[in-house]
């Protein structure tokens, strides 16, 4: 029977795909899984044996507490991130469309020597600068706002997605924007009603690029934000549960419900990315 | 006149528009580099002004045992971590350009690791290796692999393989979806025809697939090397760089040295001393991505 299943090579084939398939899955699902079940245990469930694979009792109470109890700012925590990824990626990913598009279609002195290298500067690495970042913030009274950790993280989104655009923006030909300069359209107005709406997959790419890297940023909000009420979801999460024993079942909620904003917008946009993503790292 | 004049316009235009930019760039990155080089000469600490002491803080790390075990376990961690995941995402773009039932969706599962968090993917590893109660060890202990449960994070011999492990869990997805883009660039007929030359499976990978992916794999390796080789994040919240300073690479390590024993100077040291290797793998970057263009 099995010889027979297995007798063509396109049944071969589809075996071969779905064991490994499986495979993937398992390996990428676990972790997820993990923690999920475990946001859904009570503190006691956390460390009995009987329940290890999945809550015997399953309860929304560690979901209620964090959100509830007061003396865990975990909604401020998200408030703050919130507000820092989503304002760094709407100014970021402007500044670097008028940036692409300066640097690709149109002709300054100097321009070649910026557009080559504006990818150096994205792998400048963050440890070599947090330091004389944190020495400027303080000399600007920055440290401990929100605004300096929009400044700083624009540093990080900027060279990226800017590059990220200049490579879409080469694919979308020059034609169309030829026709739109002969009716008299300016540049600003070419811009935002020719360019953009054909470049929307790219703008996407690069918004979703700079929200996930902004809300994952972790060496600066440590090294800039002291006060407790000032943090960030990243660095904070270790700060609400004090203590030495690890309440996991508290830990693992939070981790949940912070992975559920990037994972909501990866599948809301995930169509874009993978054209996006391709046409940024195909098109160079 | 009136040409000249449009130029002139062009470049105004051009101008103003990448101004924002270039202000942030140099502004946040170009002067704050330029001050990251200075602090390293210099023996500033948190509260005192930097006195220059020339190459002294290089020197001072050149005898820290420390700092060359970090230097070596940065190579370690981003060798062995990038290699691993060049090859699973291989298997994960080929599967994925297979045609099967629900691939959308999986196109799209399969990503999630590199679109989570790391702050919640960390903590949730950091829970799998807990020595008492992690799944892990249970997992090992009742299949009878190992008989006493390890300490993943603590126990020097493992931490560093734990954190790999972790990394490599994390990152991935990244190289999938870029071989997959790849993959896709392929044209059908080559191994139409190549099947009808009679060309075995692997002499289609190898002489086809292999040579249209050759740059997209060498992008997204050395694009990850260079991420895994300033990697912060995932190992301090895993481990600190501990058990005893163990599991250091040069950023946790240039957090130990500036914020932890004060000394901004040697901190930058530390940085600056690994430049010369990631300008040769940025150097690297810009090569392939030239050929690529071309």
């Amino acid at each position: 029977m099995r010889t027979y299943f297995l007798r063509t090579r396109k049944q071969r084939r589809k075996v071969l795909t779905y064991g490994l398939l499986s495979i993937y899955v398992l390996l990428v699902a676990f972790p997820l899984y993990w923690m999920i079940s475990t946001s859904l245990k009570s503190p006691r469930e956390v460390y009995q044996r009987e329940s290890i694979w999945f809550p015997k009792h399953p309860s929304f109470v560690n979901y209620r507490d964090l959100v509830t109890d007061i003396t865990r700012p975990f909604l401020a925590y998200y408030r703050n991130s919130l507000i820092v990824a989503l304002s760094t990626t709407i100014i970021g990913v402007l500044i670097s469309l008028l940036g692409a598009y300066s640097i690709t279609r149109l002709r300054w002195p100097g321009k070649g020597l910026v557009g080559n290298s504006i990818l150096v500067t994205y792998l400048v690495p963050v440890s070599l600068l947090v330091i004389p970042l944190y020495v400027i913030l303080k000399g600007l009274n920055l440290t401990n706002t929100l605004f300096g950790l929009f400044l700083t993280y624009l540093t990080r989104t900027i060279p990226f997605c800017t590059w990220a655009l200049m490579g879409y923006l080469k694919t979308i030909p020059q034609e169309l924007e030829d026709a739109a300069k002969i009716d008299g359209s300016g540049v600003l107005s070419t811009l935002f009603r020719v360019i953009t709406p054909v470049a929307m997959p790219g703008v996407i790419t690069a918004g979703i690029f700079s929200f996930v890297l902004s809300w994952n940023l972790y060496f600066y909000p440590l090294i800039f934000i002291a006060e407790k009420e000032k943090q960030v979801l990243t660095v904070g999460l270790r700060l609400i549960v004090g203590g030495d024993t690890i309440p996991w079942g508290t830990l693992m909620t939070a981790g949940v419900l912070t992975m559920i904003l990037p994972i909501a917008l990866f599948v809301f946009v995930q169509r874009y990315v993978v054209t996006g993503l391709g046409a940024g790292a195909m098109k160079g | 006149m009136n040409s000249r004049r449009r130029i002139r316009q062009e470049w105004l235009v051009g101008y103003l528009l990448v101004s924002p930019l270039i202000v942030i760039i140099i502004g946040l990155l170009g002067y704050p580099l330029g001050q990251a080089v200075w602090l390293s000469f210099t023996n500033k600490t948190f509260g005192h002004v930097g006195r220059f002491v020339g190459l002294k803080n290089y020197a001072y790390l050149l005898r820290d045992p420390f700092f060359l075990l970090a230097l070596r376990n940065t190579a370690i961690y981003a060798g062995v971590a990038v290699g691993i995941k060049v090859l699973l995402g291989m298997g994960m773009a080929l599967l994925l350009n297979e045609t099967f039932k629900g691939r959308n969706f999986f196109r799209a599962f399969l990503f999630v690791p590199w679109v989570i968090p790391v702050i919640a993917s960390a903590l949730a590893w950091m829970w799998m290796y807990d020595p008492h109660s992690g799944i892990i060890n249970h997992v090992l202990t009742s299949l009878r692999l190992i008989r006493f449960p390890i300490a993943w994070l603590s126990n020097i011999r493992v931490a560093l393989l734990s954190v790999i492990i972790y990394n490599v869990w994390q990152g991935f997805p990244f190289h999938g979806m870029i071989l997959l883009a790849g993959l896709q660039t392929i044209p059908k007929e080559l191994y139409e025809t190549a099947e009808l030359d009679g060309a075995s499976a692997v002499a289609k990978f190898r002489y086809i697939t292999l040579y249209y992916i050759r740059l997209p794999v060498l992008i997204a390796s050395v694009l990850s090397g260079i991420w895994t080789f300033n990697e912060f994040q995932k190992i301090f919240i895993l481990t600190k760089g501990g058990p005893a300073k163990a599991t250091h690479t040069i950023a946790t390590y240039t957090y130990e040295v500036a914020f932890i024993e004060q000394q901004l100077g040697r901190g930058e040291a530390v940085s600056l001393f690994a430049a010369p290797l990631l300008g040769f793998l940025i150097f690297l970057l810009y090569r392939v991505l030239g050929k690529h263009t071309t």
